[in-house]
């Protein structure tokens, strides 16, 4: 069978499906057809919901949503680690800044000639000889 | 009250086509009925005021998603009975006069009715998609472009569902 003949037979076969399916409903019977009018009385009496609730709602929970992600309420605020706070405190103390000082100097000595012979020579020495 | 009117003929006229289209996806009256009526009631209550052009192609999407709703309380129904079978003792559950014993209804004996009632069987049997497709098409009238919308898929997607549906239906039933 060609692809026209194919799609022929399909055309004749919803014709011949489509009058059978209508006329089934065609032939719904009675106590059927009384339960939808029912049906469709209760719909037709249901209230409907105003126009404003149908917008504002979902506007509504769009902005409590954004809101929420913004905000984040679920996250904690991250605290810095007792690592970092501990050495920010040793840095920032005065004491702290005399022994920078002094380490920077005993590290001046070290550099110098004979720092490691047996008599460490005094501060200054080294420019006077 | 313009709209009331509009909208009862609507509904009065789409009811026995929405039924038939609940009750091949449901298989079951009841179910059918109940799906006709959460569709009809959320129509009205909250799109009745949406141009009357609209409310086909409305309705049909609200009644699928009724269908589907119906269908996942029935499989998890049907799960939950039949883990609860596993403690009956066998010859226990059957009820007397199930379908595959029933005696054959007397009016499907006449041969329209049977030609419907094959056709019927056999759209019901449809991947979910492809009974969709074929009754909106066929049954409503809908053409590809509203048939799409109702589906919530594209028309692309509606025409091949259609034609699988054509073509699975021709196999199964021969010229019908």
């Amino acid at each position: 069978m060609s692809a026209e003949d194919d799609d022929a037979a399909d055309r004749a076969f919803e014709a011949r499906a489509r009058a059978e399916l209508r006329r089934g409903i065609d032939e719904t019977p009675p106590a059927l057809r009384t339960k939808l009018d029912r049906i469709v009385e209760q719909a037709l009496h249901q209230p409907r919901r105003p126009r404003i609730m149908r917008i504002a709602l979902p506007a509504g929970a769009v902005a409590v949503i954004a809101g929420l992600l913004v905000a984040q309420p679920w996250r904690a605020p991250i605290a810095p680690s007792a690592a970092v706070t501990d050495d920010f405190a040793l840095l920032i103390d005065a004491d702290n800044l005399d022994l920078l000082e002094q380490m920077e100097f005993y590290q001046w000595l070290d550099r110098q000639p004979g720092a490691h012979d047996e008599t460490p020579a005094a501060p200054g020495s080294a420019q006077r000889s | 009250m313009e709209y009331r009117r509009e909208l009862e003929s609507f509904l009065r006229g789409i009811a026995p086509r929405a039924f038939r289209i609940a009750r091949l996806g449901l298989r079951e009256d009841q179910d059918a009925l109940d799906a006709v009526q959460e569709a009809m009631i959320k129509l009205a209550r909250r799109y009745g005021d949406r141009p009357e052009s609209e409310w086909t192609p409305l309705f049909y999407a609200i009644l699928r998603n009724c269908v589907h709703d119906l269908q996942r309380s029935h499989r998890s129904r049907n799960s939950l009975v039949a883990w609860l079978r596993r403690f009956v003792p066998p010859g226990e559950t059957e009820s007397p006069g199930t379908d595959v014993d029933a005696p054959p209804d007397p009016l499907e004996q006449v041969d329209s009715l049977q030609r419907l009632s094959r056709l019927e069987r056999a759209v019901a049997r449809l991947p979910a998609r492809q009974r969709e497709a074929f009754l909106l098409r066929n049954v409503e009238d809908l053409d590809v472009r509203e048939t799409a919308t109702a589906m919530g898929c594209t028309e692309g997607s509606v025409k091949t569902h259609y034609s699988r549906a054509v073509r699975a239906l021709r196999e199964h039933l021969g010229e019908l």
